[in-house]
């Protein structure tokens, strides 16, 4: 193993410029690359030497030598004038194990290193301005020596928000769905990571890519959603929850809770063996019920799955009852389904104006023996009160729902065409 | 996924004949062009050597290589982490290149399971051989070569401004030949960098082992650093010398309480037959200090007189691992009863202490978990939460489209 290279030592032996650092370092990497890695040993050494004199510039040191922010801002300035980002993150292959540690931490400061929260990083301006460099880093992935290296490195990147855009709009993006898919773990789930990263962290520059990009992404998406690999199954459902339920996509989460295939996929889910995925697979699941203006499509799905869905849902990790979110949520989606038939056959056959509570009664007993049949058990001598209470308390529902929903119902339907 | 798993097998197949030498991002080469497989398919799983609430650990042997492997199958539905900190610790691992440090080969999803094929370490954790051979506790010149290899490992962890957050006897690591690794990463902090371009300075997570976790750490008050390491370290030598950690026998909230509230345990000059000497105990006394601005950093302790008495692994070979029977078959023993008489206890007094530990945070009633727990409750809250809330309702219709128009 490469002895790692001494910050003290350094000090001691101080009296370069960064101009002075950054013209060796460069020169060598050059050299580097001429030499291939296996007659370059002398010029990995100078890199890795001169790649230390940065580290401490940047991070300071055990002994209390602590950077400044001007001080590592105008550093960052002075490297962006050379081309020392580039060279080293074409080469970083060429370097020794600790090596590429230190080139992706001294990468990562100079990329993140800015004045304030509103003003860009020199190093990013400059990795925007040598686009290679984030194909670089992408393809990173596909050396197991240095995938995790680039994926950390790229992850620094996409914190910028143009630099992200550039990825989102980029060719990278699809090719993604591969990479999280390798079966080596640590180079998949560092993929992972990225895309997730990629998604989540600029919401609204996300927002509107997915909005401009909505079948080819989930059809893209689905395939992840359905791979033999758990893991992959279990992340990106994850993902797909957090991307929906989040404010910024309230437009795309109408619009994905509104096709009859993403629907069908995620009862799929919801039915997976591994019980953890069915837990995420509910909180999606939940939306396609609780969207107040379900198209008739998705209506006839699960009025079709009625029977089944309330079975099963009734028995659905009652352990988590504890729970009292998940318990509740579960209530309404159960109480939503069962409704829905109900609301059809209204349609269908005109109400008998007079007793229409005891009507829903007789209704209730016949269609929902899942519901029912349980309560009877409990006090056979008192379903008649009960039952009529639950519809009662049905009725209640959905002409809230309705309430809430008319007029939401225009303003969503703007946002699915 | 069916495609690039049998794609996986594929593409190791031809390493057999030792003539691949692409880059294959299927297989991980290691820095010596050593592939290794990432196919359940390409492993022999010979015999069961350890075995937790949610993994297993298997000598196996792989196909593609000959070669004979330790895989922890860890049961990702079962684990009661969550799924990104396993993937934290198959990278962290990955970042490493000690030989103190236990190394990932490579890493794979089978079923619901994560493979972890790693060496095979055929004298098992030093806690294990303790509790199957030495239940009065080690001699010092063997604790002093263990010894120094872990600290090796933090030295070279702590450079990297990590912390592994649970040094321990269980967690320290014996091949069969006496070569000592620093392993399970699972629980290793990283400085993820956040808004800072350096990162964090101290942690505040709760986590580790009760018995090895310092003060600061228990407290979480003000924060915790490498230092915290350095305080289990110094447990981990008064566990090897006893044969089982100081308080171990203890439930987890007196645990807590007396390495908050009482002095920090010491280490006496003698030992039933054993002798320790005045430069161990004092490498005790100046880890397990309470202030841990006062405990030397790893790198310091190296330079310590009594780590100057290590000797080699062929040493620990000769000693620590003489007459040992393979690992499978002691964890058979220790399972059925028939090692040491009172490593039986010890494994029982520690195991029900680490069950009452468990379910202590399962069910949240230790105070000290309500970092992690609430941190984990919030982020299922915001996403359920966003139900009654996702919907445009009549109320809100008007502002979130204007806020989507605006995007």
């Amino acid at each position: 193993m490469p002895q790692l290279f001494d910050i003290r030592k350094l000090v001691k032996e101080r009296p370069k410029t960064p101009a002075e650092v950054l013209s060796k370092a460069c020169a060598a990497l050059e050299a580097l690359e001429q030499l291939g890695r296996e007659r370059g040993e002398k010029e990995e050494a100078t890199v890795r030497k001169n790649l230390g004199y940065l580290k401490f510039w940047l991070f300071g040191d055990e002994q209390g030598h602590d950077p400044t922010r001007e001080g590592v801002l105008a550093l960052a300035q002075e490297v962006v004038r050379t081309d020392f980002v580039l060279k080293l993150v074409g080469n970083i292959g060429l370097l020794d194990f600790e090596t590429r540690k230190d080139a992706a931490q001294v990468f990562g400061a100079l990329v993140r290193i800015k004045e304030d929260a509103a003003e860009r990083s020199p190093g990013a301006i400059y990795v925007e301005r040598h686009p290679q460099i984030l194909r670089l880093l992408f393809q990173g992935y596909d050396d197991p020596a240095i995938a995790l290296n680039c994926g950390s490195m790229y992850r620094d990147c996409i914190r910028d928000e143009t630099l992200a855009t550039m990825e989102l709009y980029g060719e990278d993006l699809m090719e993604f769905f591969q990479r999280v898919e390798v079966a080596n773990f640590e180079i998949a789930s560092d993929a992972f990571s990225s895309f997730k990263d990629l998604l989540t962290r600029h919401k609204q520059v996300v927002a509107q890519f997915l909005q401009d990009n909505f079948t080819r992404f989930f059809d893209a998406f689905a395939a992840l959603l359905q791979s033999n690999n758990y893991v992959t199954r279990r992340q990106s459902l994850k993902l797909l929850g957090e991307l929906l339920l989040d404010r910024c996509n309230v437009r795309l989460m109408m619009r994905y809770v509104s096709d009859v295939k993403n629907l069908m996929q995620m009862m799929l889910l919801l039915k997976d063996s591994s019980r953890n995925i069915q837990f995420e697979a509910f909180h999606v699941f939940k939306v396609f019920v609780a969207n107040p203006n379900k198209p008739q499509a998705i209506v006839d799905i699960l009025t079709n799955n009625r029977e089944k869905l309330l079975k099963y849902l009734e028995d659905f990790h009652t352990d988590r009852d504890e729970d009292e979110q998940f318990k509740e949520e579960k209530a309404v989606i159960i109480r939503e389904i069962s409704l829905l038939g109900r609301e059809q056959q209204q349609q269908q056959q005109p109400p008998a104006a007079g007793t229409p509570a005891q009507q829903q009664q007789e209704r209730q007993e016949q269609q929902q023996p899942a519901l029912a049949a349980p309560q009877q058990q409990q006090q056979p001598g008192d379903l008649a009160p009960q039952a009529a209470a639950a519809a009662a308390g049905h009725q209640e529902g959905p002409s809230a729902a309705a309430a809430g929903s008319a007029p939401a119902a225009a303003g969503s339907n703007e946002g699915v065409s | 996924m069916r495609q690039s798993k049998s794609l996986g097998s594929l593409a190791t197949w031809p390493s057999r004949s030792r003539s691949n030498n692409s880059r294959s991002n299927l297989a991980d080469v290691s820095e010596a062009g050593q592939a290794w497989p990432t196919s359940a398919d390409d492993y022999e799983l010979l015999d069961e050597c350890g075995k937790g609430v949610s993994a297993e650990v298997y000598r196996a042997r792989c196909f593609t290589n000959g070669r004979i492997v330790g895989i922890k199958a860890l049961n990702l539905e079962w684990l009661a982490t969550p799924l990104d900190e396993v993937m934290h610790e198959a990278q962290l691992m990955k970042a490493y290149k000690h030989d103190a440090i236990l190394p990932l080969y490579c890493s794979f999803v089978t079923g619901q399971e994560l493979w972890m094929v790693m060496p095979y370490m055929e004298g098992g954790s030093v806690a294990h051989i303790l509790r199957y051979k030495y239940p009065e506790g080690l001699s010092e010149v063997v604790i002093a070569t263990i010894m120094r290899k872990v600290l090796e490992a933090l030295a070279y962890v702590h450079k990297q401004g990590d912390i592994h957050r649970d040094v321990k006897a269980g967690n320290v690591l014996v091949d069969g030949e006496g070569n000592v690794k620093l392993g399970d990463f699972g629980v290793a902090a990283t400085p993820e960098r956040e808004a800072d371009w350096r990162g964090p300075k101290t942690r505040n997570t709760f986590v580790g082992t009760p018995c090895w976790m310092a003060p600061e750490v228990l407290e979480q008050v003000s924060g915790y650093g490498t230092s915290a390491d350095i305080w289990s370290f110094g447990i981990t030598i008064l566990e090897m010398a006893h044969g089982h950690a100081p308080f171990s026998k203890l439930p987890p909230m007196k645990v807590l309480l007396m390495t908050l509230q009482g002095p920090p345990p010491q280490l006496e000059a003698s030992c039933g037959s054993r002798h320790f000497s005045r430069g161990m105990r004092e490498v005790v006394a100046r880890c397990l200090n309470k202030d841990p601005k006062k405990r030397p950093t790893a790198k310091e302790l190296l330079e310590h007189k009594f780590f100057k008495q290590a000797k080699d692994a062929e040493c620990l070979k000769r000693t620590l691992l003489a007459d040992l029977p393979p690992l499978p078959q002691r964890c058979n023993e220790i399972r059925a009863g028939k090692a040491a008489t009172m490593a039986r206890e010890n494994e029982r007094a520690s195991l029900a202490s680490h069950i009452s530990y468990v379910t202590d945070v399962a069910h949240g009633k230790t105070p000290l978990e309500i970092n992690f727990l609430s941190a984990r409750r919030s982020s299922r809250r915001r996403q359920s939460g966003a139900l009654a809330a996702s919907f445009p309702s009549s109320r809100s219709s008007s502002s979130s489209s204007s806020s989507s128009s605006s995007s």
